[in-house]
């Protein structure tokens, strides 16, 4: 049996999950932060890690076989941007600087927008809010912490609410308001949860898309649990919907426009559904006739986060305006 | 993310890149795993080289125990024979099972007949991947009678009195979901804990995504049961999460492959007021699912802590290869 646990932890381990997530919901804002288990070897790192800059501008890479690493930083990029947004709905502020930076201390980018949620009226909400804020703050720290002095740094990012931010524009593009109106994911709970929806199954996909690629056994059990994760918070975020839908039909509305417009920026077939099926039928479980769950690749997932319509957003835009990081350039595109 | 930026990333790139994988090995896993094989959870199956079909046919059992329950709750009746039997092999019988009246509860209702629909997929999906070499159903055991494996379970949980208690989970739409409450976190660990034993890249992506479905699942059933608002349903599913984990063993904490010796959670919130948390998610501290050997889940169907090749749930065992608790 490989022994993980690190006689170098920097952190000791919360007892339970349940103080875990206290923890990092605390923390993610600045101070400490808890490792489960994985050592940072930060004594072992060689003289050409210093990231002294190379003033020649370097041409353009051929494509390199991706890596385990490049994956993971892949599954990084998204979980910075998940954090972000549940971070800033329930404490108002984001991830600290040392969770942004990268691996070898490349500061992270900026974040445009967000805003606490007032869950005042709907305590159940808030309560799912906070577990997966934390959860997906745990997720950050963990892929930096299996990623070392690789992990990219968080590129810009843009969870704005207001009329020029990127929840407005995957809104309208869905139809879900008007071609003039503002989408605010933060104005409600009730917003929160379709702001939740728009990122959750595309957590599912991307993983379940990912995980087979990767080469070593323990980071595929890794990104398995990862995936499992996003599943639980898309099964729970599909559930409220559903149950509140039944007084609110508008809501499962939205969420089936929302489904369709990922359908239509991923551009590979009918892979996402919304909360009803066929004769209004529950459907709280996207997946194949199989039962299975859909996959999405990298360039999929992209132009989904890249809010990539056109083409004009092959590289960034959307969520990510300058585009995801990745050393690996085909791991930072979408679709033409 | 300026242009300087991007190119001293590159720089760093290059410079990492073939120092890459053992450096992330390193970091992660400590200088000795590094050209480290693999290594079995569950020792048993390291020394006998578990193969696809075994794997598969072990998820085949389990598909079968959940599609038979949901069946019976939603339609009075389970899965047709011609997918249960294997060859000229019947399936085995199935012990109890009824039909819940939903009427008082529509959405339980609703929910119900989508996990049924999907877990008959799955068994379908399985059947057909293995084809031949799949296991015919084995005899099943999904009584709410006295004498059942629900009331043994919910017994030895403390649900119900250690004695005289019955638990029926086909009485009524709660306890429909606390019977689902006892498979749904199972599935999702015990194809965790499977899916890095295939070989085969497309039986590895299906198994994802079959994982993927039974944390769906489960986050329907778990949030359901929490939103209801009645402690005494919480406490039901915080002591059949610690009857599953008196049940499954100790094995050694690993936080990156999700195994601990308490790899189980009820629903029960944290904080209150403005820091209410809830726990709809089982997960470490890393925000990761749990693992689960496939002994430890036959710990928890057979209802027996020790070494057991069958009982609980699965009164002659299940088929294949795989079905041993040791």
């Amino acid at each position: 049996m490989i022994d993980h646990r690190n006689a170098l932890d920097l952190l000791a381990a919360a007892d339970t999950r349940r103080a875990a997530r206290r923890r990092f919901l605390k923390v993610a804002g600045g101070g400490t932060l808890a490792l489960g288990g994985i050592s940072l070897l930060s004594g072992c790192f060689d003289s050409e890690d210093d990231d002294a800059p190379n003033p020649t501008p370097t041409p353009t890479p051929t494509p390199a076989a991706v890596t385990d690493s490049d994956i993971l930083n892949l599954a990084l990029n998204l979980e910075y941007l998940e954090a972000q947004y549940y971070l800033y709905a329930v404490n108002g502020s984001g991830l600290a600087a040392n969770l942004t930076a990268s691996g070898t201390g490349t500061a992270g980018g900026s974040v445009t927008g967000g805003a606490k949620v007032d869950f005042s009226g709907d305590a159940l909400v808030g309560a799912y809010a906070r577990e997966i804020a934390a959860d997906e703050a745990a997720h950050v720290a963990f892929l930096r912490a299996a990623l070392g002095s690789a992990a990219i740094a968080m590129p810009n990012i843009n969870i704005s609410g207001d009329a020029s931010g990127a929840f407005t524009a995957a809104a309208r593009a869905a139809g879900v308001i008007g071609a003039s109106d503002t989408f605010n994911p933060y104005s409600s709970p009730e917003n929160f949860l379709l702001g939740a929806y728009l990122f959750e199954d595309v957590g599912v996909t991307a993983y379940k898309g990912a995980a087979p690629l990767l080469s070593s056994k323990v980071f595929l059990e890794a990104a398995a649990g990862i995936l499992a994760a996003e599943a639980y918070h898309a099964g729970l975020v599909r559930t409220v919907l559903y149950a509140k839908g039944i007084a609110a039909p508008a809501l499962v509305t939205a969420a089936g426009k929302i489904s369709d417009a990922r359908d239509a920026l991923d551009q590979g077939g009918d892979t996402d559904q919304g909360l009803t099926g066929t004769g209004g039928a529950a459907n709280l479980v996207p997946a194949d006739a199989d039962a299975i769950a859909y996959s999405r690749n990298s360039r999929q997932v992209h132009n989904i986060v890249y809010l990539n319509a056109t083409g004009a957003n092959q590289n960034g835009g959307g969520f990510f305006p300058n585009g995801t990081n990745n050393p690996n350039p085909t791991l930072r595109v979408g679709l033409p | 993310m300026n242009e300087d930026d991007l190119v001293i990333d590159a720089f760093e790139a290059r410079t990492q890149r073939r120092h890459d994988r053992r450096a992330l090995f390193t970091a992660a896993l400590g200088a000795a795993a590094v050209g480290s094989a693999f290594a079995y959870s569950d020792p048993a199956l390291a020394q006998s080289a578990v193969t696809d079909t075994d794997v598969l046919n072990f998820a085949l059992n389990l598909e079968y125990l959940e599609a038979q329950f949901y069946l019976y709750a939603v339609n009075g009746t389970g899965l047709p024979a011609t997918l249960t039997g294997s060859g000229s092999t019947a399936g085995g019988t199935v012990t109890g099972g009824a039909q819940v009246d939903f009427t008082t509860d529509p959405v339980v209702g609703a929910y119900a007949r989508e996990i049924a629909a999907d877990e008959q997929a799955h068994v379908n999906f399985l059947r057909t991947a293995l084809g031949s070499a799949a296991v015919a159903m084995p005899n099943i055991n999904i009584s709410g009678a006295a004498d059942g494996p629900f009331t043994a379970a919910a017994r030895a949980a403390g649900v119900v009195d250690s004695t005289s208690g019955v638990f029926n989970p086909y009485a009524d739409p709660t306890s429909f979901l606390l019977g689902a409450y006892i498979f749904e976190d199972v599935g999702v660990t015990a194809y965790k804990g499977a899916a890095p034993l295939l070989s085969n890249k497309t039986f590895l992506e299906a198994a994802a995504g079959i994982l993927a479905v039974e944390a769906y699942h489960a986050a329907i059933v778990r949030t359901t049961l929490y939103a209801k608002g009645v402690p005494a349903l919480v406490e039901a599913t915080e002591k059949i999460s610690a009857a599953r984990d008196a049940l499954d063993g100790s094995p050694t904490e690993d936080l990156i492959r999700g195994i601990a010796p308490k790899d189980d959670a009820g629903i029960m919130p944290s904080g209150s007021g403005a820091t209410l948390t809830s726990n709809i998610a089982p997960l470490n501290v890393n925000g990761l699912a749990y693992s689960r050997s496939t002994g430890q889940v036959l710990n928890i169907v057979y209802l027996n802590a020790a070494t057991a090749t069958m009982g609980g749930f699965f009164p002659n065992g299940v088929n294949g290869n795989i079905r041993s608790t040791t």
